[in-house]
């Protein structure tokens, strides 16, 4: 009596928590699945190679702060590369809560304004002149459109929450369903009946394909809720335990970044931060390294640090960071991390980093990503089929026409989704790269596409229709993507190799493939549908 | 099939309810464990921990929330472990 209790309770649970979150969620894993290759797709649309590594010049850039008006004395101070997809330098400083008692801003008169205030900037790494004084993140690509579009970036403010709430659902969603499956776990995951009726098929392949992908899924759920409410981790724990002081819990979770109070003294004179770089570059025995991260704390006071963190691709290990921190005064060592020494302080977060984006093992483990956030997308919309399936039937025959209409929304926003993406990678490469508003053009076509598409499917009304043309739209806009790539860049997909231009190559061929592969799709279930009596396409 | 409503919460007020235990009390419920968790054992190893072991907490008190047939028993857990929590935090840092 008990048991079935638990059972119908989850049993709702799991329907009606799911059936909430399904379209947000089928979102997530859909442009999730596309963000992971945000670079590839980024380079592919600016037509450039991966770029080498760049040398930053650290007083170079410290100066072009200082001619700004920036008042760095006392500040933590980031520097960093990245090259997504040219490369740039970006230099982050948080404004610090505590006002300067030694600072030298009353000399400066005008400039006072600029004494506490947040430095968030791109440089370029030839001339040293700011791109950007308003974020380090890349903006205006498209790799880091769709990478925004899967935490809900573009609903202002909350959405970013919102997603994370949303991970949470799953997660309670993902255990509703294991607890109601659990007696039969076993025998449901060998049993696939495609034969006997389409509400076997859906019930089969959400069972089924739920188990392979339930780690997967699981690892999905923490982590993206992690990344997008990091935030109740963060406030109450450095608040609690560290009396507001993020560097103290910046000591556990990334010890690179770290941080004391500083000791109330200038410093006179300080060692040339390159040279500070290359001595670090020799003690880690650093010759090729992907990744920099410079972070100095205490800017021009006694306890002025210099910590460097490289990051550099490692055989046989998905741990490929090392650190060393400097005092600035003397430069002498006072951490020092190595490439084969790995606390567990500085894993945890890199690890959920690593996981989320599939950061190791190259492309055969990101496609694997894809291909089981694919996986996923079909048992969540699947779920959707079950569930408009079960109410298919005369005890449900009032609500029969508002559930069909709610399932053909959801099926033209999920399915949409593919063909709008299919669309915006062939707009981007129609629009000239140099027209204004260039971006905000692209966006607006393809979330206007997707909305049509939507109302389309709400009119048609017909889920096999709905999701047929679709893939129709997608498939065709999918192989005319690396003919556009090749008329606008000169870059073909047979050529483009050879060039060095991997990224290029790897988008092009990825949706030449996408688009062959569900035309052969439709043809076959076009065949089988003759053969067979009983329909199983959709 | 959909569920036996016969299982199911009929009243509008305890889904409510449950459902403001699950997204408001439940995480503040796992973040003050975690926190009382770090003065107890030590921060070294609960603090990168917590990173993600407190949404896993979280979605345990979730599925704890449904589980439990009493709503007010639910939330008296709840409460309960705040309220301890918050003592041994408060009596750890004086």
């Amino acid at each position: 009596m008990k048991d079935k209790r638990i059972y119908n309770v989850f049993y709702n649970l799991h329907t009606v928590s799911s059936i909430t979150i399904a379209v947000g969620l089928f979102i997530c894993f859909f442009a999730g699945a596309f963000a992971l290759f945000k670079t590839n797709i980024n380079r592919w649309e600016a037509n450039v190679k991966k770029p080498e590594a760049i040398a930053i010049d650290y007083e170079k850039t410290l100066s072009v702060l200082d001619n700004e008006g920036y008042v760095l004395d006392g500040r933590n101070i980031f520097i960093g590369s990245g090259d997504d997809p040219k490369p740039y330098i970006m230099v982050l400083s948080q404004p610090s809560k505590k006002k300067d008692s030694l600072s030298t801003a009353n000399n400066r008169g005008a400039l006072t304004q600029k004494e506490n205030e947040l430095i968030s900037l791109k440089l370029d790494p030839n001339t040293y002149k700011i791109t950007d004084n308003k974020s380090i993140e890349q903006h205006g690509f498209l790799g880091t459109f769709i990478y925004e579009l899967h935490y809900f970036e573009p609903i202002p403010k909350i959405g970013v929450y919102l997603s994370g709430i949303l991970a949470m659902f799953f997660f309670l969603s993902i255990i509703a369903g294991t607890i109601i499956h659990w007696k039969k776990i076993v025998p449901m995951f060998f049993s696939f009946r495609i034969k006997n009726s389409i509400k076997q098929l859906w019930s089969s392949g959400h069972t089924a394909l739920g188990i392979i992908g339930l780690p997967f899924q699981l690892m999905y759920a923490i982590t993206g809720a992690f990344f997008s409410l990091s935030i109740i981790v963060f406030i109450p724990t450095a608040n609690v335990l560290f009396n507001g002081e993020q560097g103290g819990l910046m000591e556990y979770i990334a010890p690179s970044s770290k941080y004391e109070n500083r000791i109330e003294e200038p410093l006179k004179n300080r060692e040339n931060l390159n040279l500070i770089f290359k001595k670090a570059k020799d003690e880690l025995r650093v010759d090729d390294y992907r990744l920099s991260f410079v972070n100095i704390t205490n800017f021009n006071y006694k306890n002025a640090r210099a910590s460097f963190l490289f990051i550099e691709k490692q055989e046989k290990s998905i741990f490929e960071s090392a650190h060393i921190i400097y005092n600035v005064s003397d430069a002498s060592i006072v951490e020092k991390k190595p490439f084969n020494k790995v606390t567990y302080q500085e894993s945890v977060l890199y690890l959920l980093h690593v996981f989320h984006f599939g950061a190791f093992g190259g492309y055969f483990v990101k496609i694997i990503y894809f291909l089981l956030a694919m996986l996923t997308c079909f048992v969540i919309q699947s779920g959707v089929m079950l569930w408009l399936e079960a109410r298919n039937n005369k005890k449900h025959l009032i609500k029969k026409k508002f559930n069909k209409s709610v399932v053909a929304i959801y099926t033209g926003i999920c399915m949409g989704l593919f063909p709008s993406f299919a669309l915006l990678f062939c707009v981007a490469k129609i629009f000239p790269q140099n027209i204004e508003n260039r971006f905000n053009i692209i966006t607006g076509v393809f979330f206007i596409f997707w909305l049509v598409y939507t109302f389309y499917a709400y009119l048609s009304n017909n889920l096999k229709t709905i999701t047929r043309n679709a893939l129709i739209i997608a498939a065709l806009l999918g192989v005319f993507v690396p003919l556009l790539n090749g008329f606008q860049s000169g870059l073909w997909f047979w050529s483009s190799l050879d060039k060095g231009y991997k990224d290029s190559f790897f988008i092009d061929i990825s949706w030449a493939l996408f688009g062959l592969i569900t035309f052969m799709g439709l043809i076959l279930t076009k065949k089988s549908k003759k053969n067979a009596t009983t329909s199983l396409s959709a | 099939m959909p569920a036996n409503k016969k299982y199911l919460t009929k009243s509008n007020w305890t889904r409510a309810s449950k459902i403001i235990a699950v997204t408001l009390i439940a995480p503040v419920a796992s973040i003050n464990f975690h926190l009382a968790l770090a003065f107890f054992i030590g921060f070294a190893y609960v603090v990168p921990t917590s990173l993600f072991s407190i949404f896993i907490l979280w979605g345990f008190f979730m599925v704890l929330v449904y589980w439990i047939k009493k709503v007010w028993v639910s939330w008296l857990i709840l409460l309960v472990i705040i309220l301890f929590s918050v003592l041994y935090i408060y009596y750890a840092k004086s």
